[in-house]
């Protein structure tokens, strides 16, 4: 069955991220902090991960950068859900090899389309 | 010694006078301990039973009759859209009807006690459930807005698994409002049940009847406490029928346009 990683510190977004995605026949994992998300990511070797950028421990720009450095992960889709919205931003996460830029608050028809998309190309 | 009313005692007491146990005694144990047990199976079947028809968390170690309660919780509906439709396509097979809405209420209930609501009852086709109704839940707005969206999602799951054998779709929305309600005992003597009441309520109820396929409309009580998370479209100020107040309404679409079903009915807004 397909993984998708949810990393966010705010436990009630990490819900609605997760409610986003009921309509997807997947396991839904879930990190409250970048370090945790990283293990995770090695853990499970995820389909697709939405990650937000500013969270306790690795960023979600480094644990991006680190997943598409590491050939074995390259693969994983990388979804940035994130509040920060100035286009240096999404030129930040486009940087480091980010698949696709949301901003919060989300649409979640917007996010749910995103992973759909997503895992088409995985 | 205790007993269940019906049930003979089990074993040989100096008050019932028996004989200590030889085969035939050892044969009665046998037969009694059997009754017991069945006795004992029959109480956890009427229990599992008891437990089905309160809402979620009521059942253990909870005062009865419950005394009313006032809370601020969010109140969520969920309604099928073109269910009578549906009711008169399969009239001449009611339990096939019935049968597609179970599969629909099993992903619906998973969806909203997975986050941390109550299924208060049954309406119709559609389920009223509450966050924080029955105990202080800080982020009921939050898990509200969670489980309408994880309903129309497990919905759409039920939709991609079985919708070509049933050569039809089922089409869900959700209304959702936030405010003080009371849950206590309605009825009387003779026939009562645990019911929530409130303003909320109500609005909610009114708010799912005008949701179309896919779509949760919420009240601006609770999505003032969601705008930093997810982004709706305000519809502005409506009225609700049989209310003064005017209330704010947002849509969130939660599905992909074109995913519903073009046979589905948008009720027209109560006037």
């Amino acid at each position: 069955m397909t993984t998708i990683l949810i990393a966010d510190d705010e436990a009630n977004l990490r819900l609605l991220v997760s409610a986003s995605l009921a309509a997807e026949d997947c396991d839904v994992i879930e990190a409250a902090d970048g370090d945790q998300a990283w293990d995770l990511i090695l853990q499970h070797r995820p389909e697709v991960a939405i990650l937000d950028v500013q969270m306790p421990g690795r960023t979600g720009l480094e644990v991006t950068q680190a997943i598409k450095a590491d050939p074995a992960l390259a693969h994983i889709q990388v979804i940035i859900l994130t509040s920060k919205a100035r286009p240096s931003d999404i030129d930040a996460g486009t940087a480091v090899g980010a698949d696709v830029y949301l901003t919060k608050p989300f649409l979640p028809v917007e996010l749910l389309t995103a992973v759909e998309r997503a895992l088409e190309g995985t | 010694m205790t007993t269940i009313p019906g049930t003979p005692p089990l074993l040989p007491t100096a008050k019932n006078g028996r004989a200590a146990p030889g085969k035939s005694a050892n044969d009665t144990m046998s037969r009694q301990l059997a009754a017991y047990a069945q006795e004992l199976e029959a109480l956890r079947s009427l229990h599992r039973s008891y437990e089905r028809l309160l809402p979620h968390g009521l059942s253990e170690g909870a005062a009865w009759p419950p005394a009313p309660a006032t809370r601020v919780c969010t109140a969520l509906f969920t309604d099928l859209r073109g269910f009578s439709g549906l009711a008169e396509r399969f009239a001449d097979e009611p339990a096939r009807l019935l049968e597609l809405l179970n599969e629909h209420f099993v992903a619906v209930v998973r969806a909203i006690s997975r986050c941390g609501g109550i299924i208060e009852k049954f309406v119709g086709d559609g389920v009223l459930a509450t966050f924080g109704a029955h105990a202080d839940m800080p982020d009921h707005c939050d898990r509200a807005l969670a489980a309408a969206l994880a309903t129309v999602g497990a919905n759409e799951m039920v939709n991609r698994r079985r919708s070509e054998a049933w050569g039809l779709r089922l089409d869900v929305g959700v209304g959702a409002a936030a405010g003080k309600v009371v849950v206590g005992l309605i009825g009387s003597d003779h026939r009562s049940e645990i019911g929530v009441l409130g303003d909320a309520v109500n609005i909610a109820a009114r708010l799912v009847a005008r949701a179309g396929a896919g779509e949760a409309l919420l009240a601006a009580s609770v999505y003032e406490h969601v705008a930093g998370s997810v982004r709706a479209e305000l519809l502005g100020l409506a009225p609700i029928r049989g209310r003064s107040g005017e209330v704010e309404v947002y849509r969130l679409q939660l599905l992909p346009t074109g995913t519903e079903s073009s046979a589905a009915v948008r009720p027209s807004p109560p006037g």
